[in-house]
């Protein structure tokens, strides 16, 4: 018989996080840093989906030839398959958002620049509906095949407020068309929400929060979860904290 | 590796959608006494999966060169294990004393024809990914996991991918897509995932203790249905690939678990005890389309935080 085990992550073997925040909140970079971090344990990847195109944050890090720029389905399948047999330990997706643009564009077939659109009820009739569903379907199916490709994923996303259809509550969600968002934060163990605040001439303080919020649509897999935002140091370092405070989730404190 | 009592996703369903009538049925071993739609539907489901196993053993045993009366052969071959299936299903049912409704009399005359017209029409539009080089099995018992019957595993790009044959007579094309979701998130599939997992660990554990290095790190990342509807004859076999959501393996797991805990203690007569949260039954479909918690599962996974997305919570105050 199998064996039970409890939902909440038990090991950080496996590790699937999703990064989102307004633009320039650090996503890219924290990117940058774990795949820094996690080369220490084998080889490292960064796909670049055409449109997001905001790799050079994390240029510099001394990650050299690791960066791949895709534009379609079939090129994240690729992708996929050379990281499965090239056996790579950790990756990024830069970012969700094009990459569900490019789905769309794949599924209406409108990949000439002039064609590009989003399913209209208008051009589309009752068929636009449908190709909302499939494209959400095969978003969530591209996330899960990259999150199975490797050992540690992270994407990163865009965010913008979103109303509850019900309540009337405003949240903060990955800025993916209507519920295509919130669908992709369950496909992660965590969900963190990256921002900063100007300090003084220079000075930047940047936090990432994995902690239940009302206000923001996080996720955290951990049986002793986080409560309070992680504060990222200037430079380089912060995925080491942040990797350390899911470890910590782990385990029961002890004093 | 499996130790404990498995139960096929067939057993496991029916206890799930009734645990009187499972009981009736695979305890107590009643059956109906007349047969209809569904049973036909089943036979010829299996009669199916059969005809075209023995169509790919027959490929995979044969010089891949072979001439066009050579395939004519194989084809006819594997048409009559289809027809010989159909008998046998029918030889059960006259040996129990069954009767066929009356409406459902000419479907069971034509049982042994459509199930040959299905291995025609498979085995002369078969997906180009089902080329014998890329066949690890076909038509695969697990016996240790209940018995469950993969119908084919091909090898692709990402690994291994398990494919189940779905058949129907007809199916209207706006409701394919439809028909197509309702497997994304089958019980059966994801038993089929957890058995060959299992089956392949298990495999590997021996080769290890002979010396053998073997791993085995979630090789299984991906499904796929094979749909053949008969009519219209236009209409070609669909492959649907999916890719195994690692966290709701872990819930259907979760889930497996306890309802075979149930399934055997009640078969046994022995007592048992279950989880204080239940298993989810993986029945995201109705007739009326998704279940109003398949959401709270297949995408959020029970998670609170995320639930919110699309359900409000009542608050109760306590007196």
């Amino acid at each position: 018989m199998p064996n039970p085990f409890n939902l909440d992550l038990a090991t950080l073997d496996r590790l699937a996080v999703l990064l989102q925040g307004i633009p320039n909140s650090g996503k890219t970079y924290m990117g940058g840093d774990m795949l820094k971090y996690e080369s220490q344990y084998g080889p490292v990847q960064f796909i670049n989906v055409k449109g997001e195109d905001g790799w050079a944050s994390a240029a510099g890090m001394g990650l050299g030839n690791i960066g791949v720029t895709v534009e379609s389905e079939a090129d994240v399948a690729q992708v996929a398959a050379d990281m499965i047999r090239n056996k790579v330990h950790a990756a990024v997706l830069d970012g969700a958002r094009p990459l569900f643009n490019a789905i769309i564009i794949g599924i209406l077939q409108a990949d000439k620049p002039d064609q590009r659109r989003l399913p209209d009820s208008k051009l589309d009739g009752d068929r636009s509906k449908s190709y909302w569903s499939q494209a959400r379907f095969r978003m969530e199916e591209n996330i899960k095949l990259l999150k199975t490709a490797c050992k540690v994923f992270l994407a990163t996303t865009v965010s913008a407020q979103d109303v509850h259809e019900i309540t009337g509550e405003k949240q903060v969600a990955p800025d993916i068309y209507g519920k295509t968002g919130s669908g992709l934060v369950g496909l992660f163990d965590f969900a963190g929400y990256m921002t900063w605040t100007i300090q003084g001439p220079g000075r930047i303080r940047r936090e990432v929060s994995f902690q239940t919020r009302s206000d923001v649509q996080t996720r955290q897999r951990l049986a002793f979860p986080i409560r309070e935002n992680i504060v990222l140091p200037d430079g380089p370092g912060g995925w080491a904290l942040v990797k350390a405070a899911f470890q910590k989730g782990l385990r029961k404190e002890t004093k | 590796m499996s130790t404990g009592p498995v139960f096929s996703p067939t057993q496991t369903k029916a206890f799930i959608r009734d645990p009187a009538a499972w009981y009736l049925s695979y305890v107590m071993k009643w059956r109906p006494r007349f047969i209809g739609k569904k049973e036909l539907a089943g036979f010829l489901g299996s009669a199916f999966a059969d005809g075209a196993a023995a169509y790919h053993n027959g490929l995979s045993d044969s010089n891949l060169d072979f001439d066009l009366p050579a395939q004519e052969v194989l084809l006819k071959k594997a048409a009559a294990v289809a027809i010989a299936s159909v008998t046998e299903s029918k030889e059960q049912v006259v040996r129990l004393g069954q009767s066929v409704y009356e409406d459902q009399s000419e479907s069971w005359e034509l049982l042994e024809k459509r199930a040959a017209e299905m291995v025609f029409k498979y085995a002369l539009n078969m997906p180009a990914h089902f080329h014998p080089s890329n066949i690890i099995a076909s038509e695969l018992t697990l016996p240790n996991h209940g018995h469950c019957r993969i119908d084919l595993v091909i090898n692709t790009d990402t690994g291994p991918t398990v494919v189940d044959f779905k058949t129907s007579l007809s199916l209207d094309a706006k409701y394919q897509a439809m028909r197509l979701r309702e497997y994304e998130a089958d019980w059966q599939m994801y038993h089929y995932v957890w058995a060959y997992q299992d089956y392949l660990q298990a495999n590997c554990s021996q080769k290890a203790e002979h010396g053998n290095p073997c791993q085995t790190d979630h090789p299984v990342r991906r499904f796929a249905i094979l749909l053949l509807v008969l009519e219209p004859k236009s209409r070609l076999p669909v492959l649907h690939p999916v890719v195994v959501d690692p966290e709701l393996m872990q819930i259907w797991v979760q889930s497996a678990t306890q309802v075979w805990k149930a399934m055997h203690g009640i078969r046994t007569g022995q007592p048992y005890t279950l989880d204080p949260i239940p298993w989810c039954s993986f029945n995201f479909f109705s007739k009326f389309g998704r279940e109003d918690w398949a959401d709270a599962i297949q995408k959020f996974h029970m998670d609170e935080n995320l639930l919110s997305v699309s359900y409000v919570k009542e608050i109760t105050k306590n007196a």
